[in-house]
């Protein structure tokens, strides 16, 4: 095994790429289960949707650096791009949590009764949309960096 | 060029991370599930659920485990983690089968109105749990395939000669 480190990388990297991938399935079903227990008014299940989103920030962001890194280390192009798309679409779909915590959850609605953003209220939707929106950032470069890696291996065409 | 002595400060460091969140999540379920009553279902379908919440973290731990192998270069802490990684895909496999036997069991037991959500939050923990058994017996295979032990060297002269052309005489050739 000494002075072979390039399969037990390749392990690793596979590791952290099923790492993500697991990630993204337990959040997703985390958030699929929403509207069957949350009820049937759509106010509610927006808002319940958004709020679990944004409480496994670190979750999606986990599993996006995983799924990058390793599929980053393994180097497959089909797979470096899905991967990127894959973050851009979580970048999009956590601004809409952070839109729809806004506009629905509940702490949105006492700030917009004038409560001030120094109550709890107010700091839980700082800190919400804080990490949200660093969360579509972190995203959005991750995406745009798989993509473009997976674009730059491509050979260019002659002819 | 790696540097073995970084790649050895590397690993040291990833174990020593995965090790924290190994012992923080295993603090974490046993404050939920103890104390163990393992003969009512309500507490095993409940249990797993719960401690379905953490895998996640967990097969993060075990990626850094993985990764920390293969800097730290030793062979028998990456043979230890592939054993490691077969006995969670038979707890987990042995978890789905009676997990849903249990969720059925648990559909009788609960009020009409929570029939619904029960069945969706347990197919998440089923599908969940199932998806980490495979993974975690493909990672031991390759594991295994990667650290197991090193091939040996054939002895000189005890592999068969290989034979080129057909052999002649007694018991070779044609007997008609």
């Amino acid at each position: 095994m000494k002075g072979d480190p390039t399969p037990s990388a390749g392990l690793g990297f596979h590791a952290l790429a099923i790492a993500g991938g697991v990630g993204f399935i337990d959040i997703i079903g985390q958030v699929a289960i929403v509207p069957v227990v949350s009820g049937a008014e759509t106010a509610i299940v927006l808002s319940t949707l958004a709020q679990t989103w944004l409480v496994n920030t670190s979750t999606v962001l986990f599993a996006g650096t995983c799924l990058t890194i390793g599929l980053g280390g393994v180097g497959e192009r089909r797979g470096l791009w899905l991967a990127g798309l894959l973050n851009i679409v979580l970048a999009v779909v956590s601004l809409t949590a952070v839109v729809l915590f806004l506009t629905h959850a509940d702490v949105g609605i006492f700030l917009r009764m004038g409560s001030g953003i120094g109550d709890p209220g107010g700091r839980s939707l700082i800190r919400a949309s804080t990490s949200g929106l660093s969360a579509v950032a972190i995203l959005v470069g991750l995406g745009l960096w798989l993509v473009a890696k997976s674009n730059a291996g491509r050979p260019d065409v002659v002819g | 060029m790696t540097d073995p002595r970084r790649d050895r400060l590397l690993g040291l460091a990833l174990l020593l991370v995965a090790l924290v969140v190994v012992v923080d999540q295993a603090g974490l379920i046993l404050e939920n599930v103890y104390p163990f009553r393992l003969d009512a279902p309500q507490w095993r379908f409940t249990s797993v659920g719960n401690i379905s919440l953490r895998y996640t973290p967990l097969v993060f731990a075990d990626a850094l485990l993985i990764v920390s192998a293969g800097f730290l270069a030793i062979r028998w802490w990456a043979r230890l983690l592939g054993v490691v990684n077969l006995g969670f895909a038979l707890v987990f496999l042995a978890t789905t089968v009676f997990f849903a036997l249990d969720a059925i069991q648990m559909r009788r037991l609960v009020r009409l109105e929570l029939v619904q959500g029960l069945t969706v939050g347990a197919g998440r923990v089923l599908v969940m749990t199932a998806i980490l058994s495979l993974a975690t017996f493909w990672l031991s295979l390759r594991l295994f395939r990667m650290f197991g032990r090193p091939e040996k060297e054939t002895k000189r002269g005890s592999a068969r000669p290989l034979v080129v052309g057909a052999q002649t005489g007694p018991g070779h050739g044609d007997t008609g």
